[in-house]
Parts: structure tokens; sequence; C-alpha cells
């Protein structure tokens, strides 16, 4: 299977913390990679998703999330 | 004249052709060809219109030679447009300005003529707009290609040959094949079956995204079952940015979605 998944679902993953009552969406979003791990399926990322959340880092992040991204997304 | 009375013909003629001559499936496909040729069109050329919706409407057929009859129901003016638009392409020759996917659909009303040995019209209000014959050939327009990197990702089904290339799989639907040189082909070959990831340099179609050309630059081992632990690695390396949001609809609303 292929995924093309939209920021959201990277903001949840990549989230320390939620408030009261939200803390399901991080699981939510955990239990997404999992399964895509546990079935070899393929996600895909588009540009401007990468870009929308890499914008509000500081620049030195940057170069390290597209290394991470790139070898295995 | 009212606008809502328009007729939209389309009529063979010559040949002797009539409805008696013809087989019923014909007309059926030379009725959805003019369909679609105008719903794309308007689709393309409007494309806030709900092209679902009844637009227009089969009138009739004429048994005289046969003409094939419409007439707008909503929209009349861009319906209209259309189908003046699409006329006047076989007045001038020049099919620029419509899409290829209207062009396919033309296509099946001149193979029609071409078939019965037959002349064709355009008619609005029975006033001939324009006209052809078994001779007249549309050309598909060519698209804009773009050039840039690409990672294209996929399955190696074969990798080598006098002239090196590799037949990358990308989907039950499409494999590439990639003419390359001997050193990735080797290095390819060795990936057989496998997934991979290559990075190069591509051409492919602006409008059907379909790949032209692609030089590789760089092979990448795809190794699945890791998006897990990157995104833990990128959990731990984020500034903490997004913590700040809570909910989907604050999230939007930073992205500016909302």
């Amino acid at each position: 299977m292929i995924y093309c998944i939209d920021s959201n679902i990277i903001i949840w993953g990549i989230k320390k913390q939620a408030t009261d009552g939200q803390e399901e969406m991080i699981k939510r979003a955990e239990q997404f990679f999992l399964h895509a791990d546990e079935y070899d399926d393929i996600i895909l990322i588009p540009s401007i998703v990468l870009a929308e959340i890499l914008a509000p880092d500081p620049p030195q992040l940057k170069a390290k999330y597209i290394e991470i991204l790139s070898k295995t997304l | 004249m009212e606008i809502e009375n328009d007729i939209l013909e389309i009529r063979f003629s010559g040949n002797d052709v009539k409805l008696s001559a013809v087989k019923p499936h014909e007309i059926a496909e030379l009725i959805i060809a003019f369909e679609k040729s105008l719903l794309s069109d308007i689709k393309t050329r409007h494309p806030e219109i709900n092209t679902t919706e009844l637009l227009f409407v089969f009138k009739e057929i004429k048994d005289a030679s046969i003409g094939v009859r419409f007439t707008p129901k909503l929209i009349n003016n861009i319906v209209v447009e259309s189908f003046l638009l699409i006329s006047s392409g076989f007045e001038t020759g020049d099919f620029s300005y419509v899409s290829n996917e209207t062009i396919a659909e033309l296509k099946q009303i001149t193979k029609f003529s071409k078939k019965y040995n037959c002349s064709g019209e355009f008619n609005l209000n029975n006033r001939t707009l324009s006209s052809f014959t078994t001779t007249t050939e549309i050309q598909y327009n060519k698209n804009p290609i773009v050039e840039g990197e690409v990672k294209l990702f996929g399955r190696v089904m074969d990798s080598g040959g006098d002239n090196p290339n590799v037949h990358l799989k990308v989907n039950d639907e499409y494999t590439i094949i990639i003419g390359t040189s001997e050193a990735f082909a080797k290095e390819l070959a060795h990936k057989l079956y496998e997934k991979v990831s290559l990075i190069g340099i591509a051409k492919w179609d602006a409008l059907t995204y379909e790949i032209k050309s692609f030089k590789i630059q760089e092979i990448i081992d795809f190794t699945p079952g890791k998006t897990f632990s990157a995104i833990l690695e990128l959990k731990n390396l984020s500034s903490g940015y997004w913590d700040q949001f809570n909910t989907n609809e604050e999230i939007n609303n930073s992205l500016l979605r909302n």
C-alpha cells in the first residue's frame, strides 16, 4: 500500500505533548506509522507538506530532518 | 431567438449514410463522444462548473442523413460557447485551444466519418458552422515538458542488456524503462526484484506527468519498516514548535488553512 500523507499526521507524530483529551491523537499517529512498518507500506510526503512542517524550525534542523526522511520515507 | 432553444447538431451526410445503415451502438458512441467533448471543454474552461449536472440534453436524431441534436439545459451560453469553439477548430484546423481530452472525443466523431466515407457538419440552429471530411485529421497538442530532479521509487524487474537499461516497476500499471550506464545497470542487477529509490534528472509531461526520460544519478536502497523510528527521531530532534497547537483546528490555523 502507498500512502500520501498530509502535514497533520506528521505533526501529531512528532509532537512531544498534548493537552488533556488530545493524547489520543499522538497515539493514533504513532499507530499509523507502526502499521505502515508492519506491512512494508510506502509513505509519500509531498514537498509542500515537508515545507509546512519545516518552516517554523531553525535552519540547522531542516537538513537533519530531510536526511532522516530521505533514508526512510 | 431564445437561447434555451439553441439546437446543437452534428450531421453526417454523403455516401447514402443513414440510420438504417449504421449499427445502433455507433450512434450511441457518437452521442457519447459529443457529450464528452463538450463536457471536457467546459470543464477545462470553467473548472468552477459542476459538469456532472445535466448541462445539455439529447434532443433527437434526424434520419435525413444522420443528424444528432442536443439542446442546452443549464448555463446555455457556456455550452454554446464550447460548441462554437470546438466547431471553429474544424473550420480553421487549429485545435490548440482545446484539451487533448476533448480532441480524443472529437477523433471518435471523425472516425465515424472515415468509416462511412461521409462528411460531417457542426450546425447551430440549422446554420452550418464548420464541416469535416474523411480526410480531416486532428492532431493532439504537444504538452509542455518539464525537467527537474526527482526520486523514482519502484521494484527492479530487469537490468542489463547490450544497451544497458533498467525496468523499474512503479506500480501495477506502470513500469518505466530507463536507459543507463553499465555501472548503474550492474549495480541494479544485484537488486533484482528489490525495491529501490533512484535519484536523477527527469523530463516529464507537465499535464499527464508521464516521464519522458530519466538519467540516474544515485541509487538508494529502500529499507521498509523504519518509518516509526524516523518519526521518533524527528520527535527527538523537533524544536517543539508544534507542541503549542493542540487540536487539528489549531494546527490548520497555524498552517493558514482556515
